[in-house]
């Protein structure tokens, strides 16, 4: 049962960063422009990008069998 | 630098990586293993990252911009996934013992051969143009760091001693077991190692390009920014971009599922499920990791050679040569060589096990002749069978990169492996959520898929390196226009790897549900499938789970796991099924069917599972069996499952229940102690005045004649025996009335000091008598409490003639003192006495302390004092307590809540 939910929580995660992650969403930032020399579309990907790896980090870390239980 | 030198040092790292994969099993061999560990897990899964993404991402980051990202947030965004998906895959390997992909796919469908055969040769095609690529970035690293660049080898080239290096090092250490279940763990160990190295030294060529080369990435962004080509490569092209990119995240992401290498190194080599969770973010960290310095390299690259005469994809090595950094180059040229080797080392054991497996031990063990000719030799056959695959594989790779690898980029070659990779994943994924699949709709989705696959993107590179005419390109196959590979059925508008994606992707996926939906399945195809959707009901009884009826004889089911397992293990083997299952043989010899399903696992962990069902049906005599038939038996097993749960749940149930009396029962034993002890004591206590005033009587009524003075101070004694008595009882009363609740109390609104001054007023004789300064400090004004103020008086009575009892003898100081503090009216009444002992300060709110420890203190009261008192507190929804330090007096004190005043008084 707590695997069924862990799972469909990770589900969540992975496809909303599908989304966040392409088109139209991306074309957002498909504009040519530069912040502080970066180009736009460069700086947003992997920006996202390292928040989905912390979005499944914290998340795994939230669920962990051992840390749950000293909570209780 | 001296190519003799280069290649020296590549020997001994091949060498190191012996040395690091022998130490490993030694280790694990002494019971100390270090791949049971989640870490060594997530770095082996990093096999992903090879010479591709090393030389390659940044050679198509310089030529095609930001969508090299694509092949890395595809496994990121697949990650998460891995909870149901990969988890899955992973128990159901473990227990059918499947040990590679093309036996996942033969088992759901029915242990078919075809498919399995199919599957591995499609496999086979699809990942020889990815180990040739290997090769050729082993290569061409070679050749720029020796700058032999541009001249022509002659056979048998570098490239090919690389490959005859990395045959040896797999067959030593990849078919070590004839298990192919078994765990490779010097191998894996070995793949961490390299894990490790292409990171770190990817990165410090990445921060020596960015820092040491220029002056940090704002530097080269701005020296880029100068580039004709800088604004196109930081976008995506309108046009196609997009969808490019998309196709490309999804191409990833069942590449990380599906490539054998990863296939073996997540799944067959995986220990313990929970090592997952772990992985889970690692992995996609690690990818991030190494994709940091890709573009300031790609960019740097770019602006220090402009006018193109390095190769793109070598420019992370082409850099600090050109510093003259000869060190890290020669550091440079291992990362890429161990990110290269890494991935041929896996993909070819791989490969190597899928071949004997599928192709050529179907063979000969459904070939009579062959079988029984050579049924005691056959684990020979089948160790020397997979080395001749491993040698066969990388022939053929290197063969490839010879005849078509050279003439394209890394990223090229690497996509269409993806590709081909990927047409396994509707009957991959579908197979294990999806119940009603058939075999005839995985074959006819899977061989479209690679037909299509073939057509799109295989026939244009050979047309590409003079292999066909180019008339296929332009014109079509034959001429026909709708043929053309880049534009089949006229679509246009995408690019080839989108396009080819696109056609073989949903011709598969369709044919996969249409066919299966059209189809029907056999018996043993549906009791795999639902084994399979269903594994995480099944994998503990997965042997009453495979529904078989026949006959067979336990004798025959010996010999034949003898003649796979030797004669040790088939031994050890046997008795795991009898410990599992203690149920006795049946006297004639006939094998429960559970022991065949049984050895049948064991045999597919050797041989394959589609082998493994050919070795066993030919042993036994096997009966028809109906799709009816295999769903009611499992049906059946289902609900023993079921009630077996139950079961387990009632008796836990149960057992708490029985916790629950017992502590009830222990409970009311200790209050039945109590209350015996408490009446021995109140019997005692009454006893001893009772006897004085008997013996007191009876010398009087013995002695009439007795003086005057003596009558009176006998009479005087019997009077306060009497009223001791007297008190006792009424305490003792007072205190059952109260434990037991029935003491009503006349609250009426009162003032504390009211009560403490008439306390003291009762006991001041007592004070002056002992000549004690007694001092009264009660805060002005403070609020009404409820209370009943006869039994507040007994309690401050009692607490201050208890500390008259043990004030200092001769400069005896009281202090009590009354202040309101935090909604409570607090009450204090200090002593100067000898104080009590840590230990006792609880005690001596027992019934009869003082009494049971008369050797304490003196006899004086009765002991009840203040067990009443509390009780009194406490039904004032009060709190009495005492706070001492042994030699610096006691504190009694107590709370008592005000009751706040009706709201209307703030108006």
């Amino acid at each position: 049962m707590r695997d069924r939910v862990k799972g469909r929580r990770l589900f969540f995660i992975s496809a909303l960063f599908m989304v966040l992650l392409n088109f139209p969403l991306i074309s957002i930032f498909n504009n040519g422009g530069t912040v502080g020399g970066v180009p736009v579309l460069y700086l947003y990907i992997m920006v996202v990008w390292l928040a989905c790896i912390a979005a499944i980090g914290f998340f795994i870390n939230k669920q962990d069998p051992k840390k749950g239980k000293g909570k209780v | 630098m001296n190519y003799w030198v280069v290649i020296g040092i590549s020997f001994c790292y091949l060498a190191l990586l012996f040395v690091v994969a022998s130490w490993a099993e030694r280790r694990s061999a002494a019971g100390r293993s270090l791949v049971s560990n989640p870490y060594i897990y997530a770095l082996s899964m990093a096999v992903y990252c090879t010479a591709w993404t090393y030389y390659g991402s940044v050679g198509r980051a310089a030529s095609g911009g930001l969508e090299y990202l694509a092949i890395y947030i595809g496994p990121t965004l697949m990650a998460p996934l891995w909870w149901v998906v990969l988890r899955k895959i992973i128990r159901i390997c473990k227990v059918q013992r499947i040990t590679t992909i093309a036996d996942f796919i033969s088992s759901r469908y029915g242990k078919n051969i075809t498919l399995g055969s199919i599957v591995t040769v499609i496999f086979v095609l699809g990942i020889i143009p990815y180990i040739s690529l290997q090769l050729k970035a082993i290569t061409s690293s070679l050749t720029i760091l020796t700058g032999r660049a541009g001249e022509i080898e002659a056979f048998p080239d570098t490239s090919f001693f690389i490959a005859v290096g990395l045959a040896l090092f797999i067959i030593v250490y990849g078919t070590r077991h004839i298990e192919a279940t078994e765990r490779h763990e010097g191998l894996v160990t070995a793949i961490a190692f390299e894990s490790v190295l292409k990171l770190v030294v990817f990165i410090a060529a990445g921060l020596f390009v960015t820092y040491g080369v220029f002056n940090g990435f704002g530097d080269i962004m701005q020296q880029a920014a100068q580039l004709p080509d800088f604004a196109q490569l930081m976008t995506f092209d309108a046009e196609g971009g997009y969808g490019q990119w998309f196709w490309m995240v999804v191409l990833s992401m069942l590449a990380i599922l599906l490539l054998p290498r990863q296939f073996q190194v997540a799944v067959v080599e995986n220990v313990n499920e929970q090592h997952l969770n772990k992985a889970m973010w690692l992995f996609p960290l690690y990818l991030f990791a190494i994709n940091i310095f890709v573009l300031p390299i790609a960019f740097g690259g770019d602006i220090l050679f402009a006018n193109g005469t390095v190769d793109a994809d070598m420019f992370v090595l082409a850099i600090p040569l050109s510093e003259g950094k000869s060190i890290l180059s020669v550091l440079v040229y291992l990362g890429g060589f161990s990110a290269a080797t890494s991935m041929v080392i896996v993909s070819v054991m791989a490969l190597s096990v899928m071949m004997s497996n599928n192709l050529i031990m179907p063979v000969l063990v459904s070939v009579p002749g062959i079988k029984n000719r050579y049924q005691h030799k056959l684990t020979a056959i089948l160790v020397n069978s997979r080395r001749f695959c491993i040698l066969l594989v990388l022939l053929l790779a290197y063969l490839y990169y010879k005849g078509v690898a050279e003439y394209y980029s890394l990223v090229e070659v690497g996509l269409v492996s993806f590709a081909a990779a990927a047409q396994f994943a509707p009957a991959v994924i579908g197979g294990i959520f999806w119940k009603e699949a058939t075999k005839n709709g995985a074959l006819a989705g899977i061989i479209v898929g690679a037909i299509l696959w073939f057509y799109t993107l295989v026939v244009p590179s050979m047309v590409g390196v003079g292999m066909l005419p180019e008339t296929i390109l332009n014109n079509g196959l034959f001429g026909v226009e709708w043929l053309r590979p880049f534009e089949l059925f006229g679509m246009q508008g995408m690019d080839y790897i989108s396009h080819g994606m696109f056609w073989s992707m949903f011709l598969n996926t369709g044919l996969y549900i249409g066919v299966s939906l059209l189809s029907r399945q056999t018996s043993q195809e549906r009791n795999q499938a639902e084994v399979f959707v269903d594994i995480f009901k099944y994998s503990t009884v997965y042997e009453s789970s495979i529904v078989w009826k026949g006959t067979a004889y336990i004798p025959d089911i010996k010999s034949l796991l003898v003649s796979f397992l030797g004669e040790k293990r088939a031994e050890t083997a046997m008795k795991a099924y009898q410990r599992k299952y203690p149920e006795p043989a049946d006297e004639s010899g006939k094998a429960d069917p559970k022991l065949v399903t049984y050895a049948e696992k064991l045999l597919a962990g050797v041989i394959g599972s589609s082998s493994a069902r050919i070795m066993v049906s030919s042993v036994v005599k096997e009966e028809e069996i109906s799709i009816d038939e295999v769903l009611n038996i499992l049906k059946e097993s289902q609900q023993l499952i079921s009630i077996n749960n139950e079961l387990r749940r009632k008796s836990m149930e149960l057992r708490r229940a029985t916790e629950q009396l017992r502590n009830a029962n222990d409970r009311l034993k200790q209050l039945d102690e109590l209350k015996d002890e408490f009446l021995s004591t109140v019997t005692h206590e009454l006893r001893t005045p009772l006897t004085s005033i008997r013996a007191l009587s009876e010398i009087l009524y013995d002695n009439p004649d007795m003086e005057r003075d003596d009558q009176e101070h006998f009479l005087h004694t019997i009077v306060k025996e009497s009223e001791r008595l007297t008190r006792l009882i009424t305490q003792v009363l007072d205190l059952e009335r109260f434990e037991s609740g029935k003491q009503k109390l006349n609250l009426a609104p009162l003032q504390m000091k009211e009560v403490i001054d008439e306390s003291v007023e009762a006991l001041i004789q007592l004070v002056q008598e002992k000549h004690i300064e007694l001092v009264v400090d009660v805060q002005q004004n403070l609020p009404e409490v409820n209370g009943d103020k006869d039994r507040l008086i007994q309690v401050l009575v009692n607490l201050i003639s208890n500390a008259i009892k043990f004030c200092n003898p001769e400069h005896g100081k009281i202090i009590v003192s009354s202040y309101y503090i935090d909604g409570d009216i607090k009450v204090n009444v200090a002593d100067n006495g000898k104080g009590i002992e840590p230990e006792a300060q609880k005690q001596i709110f027992d019934k009869f302390y003082q009494a049971r420890n008369q050797n304490l203190r003196k006899p004086e009261g009765s002991g009840l004092g203040l067990a009443i008192s509390r009780q009194i507190v406490e039904s004032h929804q009060g709190k009495l307590w005492v706070e001492s330090e042994p030699g610096h007096g006691a504190k009694f004190s107590f709370v008592l809540p005000v009751k706040v005043a009706v709201p209307a008084a703030k108006v």
